[in-house]
């Protein structure tokens, strides 16, 4: 009997691990989307490795190369400091990227309890929270988090919350959409009716039969984020100087952009390198998971 | 489908109260005094305190929202802009203008430009055609607007000396470069989802059965595919309108242009409260009245909603 059990328990658990892994091979064989993710890792790592294989100090400030043209001593020129320009890129990949990942992580914690609850639960819940989400969602997304960030403060935990929040609402719409189509499932049934927790249905059985659109729109979101904080520092909301940030060099570099315009060139470079990354990977996640795609 | 419509209207009231008690209490913990920027830095202390008193600043937030609200809704009043003394409605009245030509001149180049090039990427799927627009709307998705704002200023107000670098003394000259900034993005993701959608429709049954009736490509594609791929595509542009109204916001910023996202940025740096509250109260209000818009052209162009919502009428 136990042998039994232990069987289809086993059963299930490779199945389960086949149909991640076809998603993987899928994966794997689309060679933009594998571009993307190496080009991804590569810059996460050279994030992480900054202080080590940065050719300058980021502060480093120095009277003579104020303004540097590009040259083999200062690959993307100096700033109006004297800073070099690539060493900042190379910091300031902490922050753009530590934003990006952090502000679509916590809009997708947000969104995915949310979304569940909403989704399994429907009635008055679903009512009220989907009616505070049409109100959120009326605001465009942009003017929503210059406001909240304009209210809390610049900083990077601020911007973190400020971004999240206008990302919460789709996540929502997506997840409960696809749990309602699961919910009426033989399957869900089957589980309350052999007593599964209510948290269990949820996360062994729900969740993992929905969360497929949101994976996509997840990989696709942290772009767009990135995007938007760097707009926030453009402006000068978000991460402000002399913390090493792409949109903050930006808009640093601003108001010298007709003579010296390589102090906008490469931090906009960085911000679109990254952006289009994610979205070839998130574009190959999407037909990836497609089942329409299969084959 | 009146009733609908009046409906969605009257359902856009609590929206617009939610969003200005929302908009209201991120104000409220917005650091900084506004007597103080009011009065400038050589304010005394009693002067400050007095002023404060006056505008009612120290009074308990329930109170402060309570007023606002009752200001707003039921006198209709938007209030004072702090800095500039005026009408916070008039002012953004007198900046409107700049800000919606931008949009919607966005939006037109997002459905004009960005559908018929997701249709021809479709048609030629796999094709050469498909493949460099693709890469080209991966890429135009992948742009912050103000960087490419800044470097066609750069390379076609600078060093080619064709369009005016910022303002908007120039007449349509002054809202070339604008427009092209804020709307790429808009145009990429158009194309990248008409494509999709439009693939979709190609690959489902109803199609073959035209194509094997003997009907042109051109009658299959314009008469039977076209039609179906583009309702979700209305969604896109309803979205991306807010995308839009959004952006300008940057946009402005980066070109100088005395629109409503300006005049909100600059109030945001000055405190200016009642001007921020207004600003994002009327894009709101436009933004949502947009929506409502796409809403009904869904239902007009999607017989299954019409019959829906018709079918219920009939229950009822």
């Amino acid at each position: 009997m136990s042998t039994a059990v232990n069987d289809t328990h086993v059963g299930v658990r490779t199945r389960r691990q086949g149909q991640l892994g076809q998603v993987m091979h899928r994966l794997r064989k689309n060679k933009v989307a594998m571009l993307g993710l190496v080009i991804m890792l590569l810059l996460i790592a050279m994030a992480l490795l900054s202080p080590w294989i940065a050719p300058y100090n980021y502060a480093k400030t120095s009277k003579a190369d104020r303004y540097a043209s590009p040259s083999w001593q200062h690959l993307f020129g100096c700033d109006a400091m004297g800073r070099d320009i690539l060493s900042r890129i190379m910091y300031g990949a902490r922050a753009s990227l530590w934003l990006g990942l952090m502000s679509t992580l916590v809009a997708t914690v947000i969104g995915v309890l949310l979304g569940s609850l909403v989704g399994y639960y429907g009635g008055r819940v679903d009512n009220i929270v989907m009616r505070i989400l049409d109100i959120i969602q009326a605001i465009p997304g942009m003017l929503l988090s210059i406001a909240i960030s304009a209210a809390l403060g610049s900083g990077i935990g601020n911007t973190i919350l400020a971004l999240s929040i206008g990302g919460v609402p789709m996540t929502v719409r997506l997840l409960r959409g696809s749990i309602l189509t699961v919910r009426k499932q033989e399957y869900i049934e089957a589980a309350e009716k052999i007593n599964c927790s209510k948290w269990r249905v949820i996360t062994a059985h729900i969740l993992p039969n929905s969360i497929a659109p949101v994976i996509v729109s997840v990989t696709m979101g942290i772009g767009n984020t990135i995007l938007q904080a760097a707009s926030l520092s453009y402006i000068g909301l978000g991460v402000q100087p002399p913390t090493p940030e792409w949109g903050a060099m930006l808009s640093e570099g601003k108001s010298m952009i007709t003579k010296y315009p390589h102090l906008c060139i490469f931090p906009g470079l960085a911000i679109m390198l990254v952006v289009l990354c994610l979205n070839m990977l998130g574009d190959g996640l999407r037909d990836a998971m497609d089942p329409k795609l299969k084959n | 489908m009146i009733r609908y419509i009046g409906k969605r209207l009257l359902w856009m009231i609590p929206v617009m109260l939610g969003i200005a008690v929302l908009i209201f209490s991120i104000m409220y913990i917005c650091p900084g005094d506004p007597a103080q920027s009011l009065l400038g830095p050589s304010a005394s202390a009693v002067e400050l305190a007095a002023k404060r008193e006056e505008m009612g600043l120290n009074d308990p937030y329930i109170v402060r929202l309570g007023r606002y609200l009752y200001q707003t809704f039921i006198r209709l009043d938007l209030g004072t802009s702090y800095k500039f003394g005026t009408s916070v409605f008039a002012g953004l009245m007198e900046r409107m203008q700049y800000t919606l030509v931008i949009a919607l001149l966005c939006m037109c180049l997002q459905v004009f430009v960005g559908t018929p090039l997701g249709i021809m990427a479709a048609t030629h799927h796999n094709g050469l055609w498909d493949r460099i627009s693709m890469f080209l709307a991966l890429v135009g998705v992948s742009i912050p607007a103000f960087w490419l704002a800044l470097m066609l200023v750069l390379i076609f107000a600078v060093n080619l000396g064709w369009l005016p670098t910022s303002g908007v003394a120039n007449g349509i000259a002054s809202f070339i470069l604008p427009c092209i900034a804020n709307s790429f993005a808009g145009i990429a993701s158009q194309a990248r989802h008409t494509r999709s959608s439009m693939l979709e429709v190609i690959r489902s049954d109803y199609i073959v059965t035209a194509k094997a009736k003997g009907l042109s490509q051109k009658t299959v594609l314009f008469k039977h595919a076209l039609p179906n791929a583009l309702i979700p595509i209305i969604t896109i542009v309803g979205n991306g309108m807010g995308m839009m109204l959004g952006g300008t916001v940057i946009i402005e910023n980066v070109f100088a242009i005395p629109g409503v996202g300006r005049y909100m940025t600059d109030a945001i740096n000055s405190r200016d409260y009642p001007v921020v509250m207004g600003g994002v109260l009327v894009l709101g209000l436009i933004f949502s009245l947009i929506m409502l818009l796409v809403d009904i052209v869904y239902a007009f162009v999607d017989p299954r909603i019409k019959a829906q919502y018709e079918g219920r009428k009939g229950k009822k």
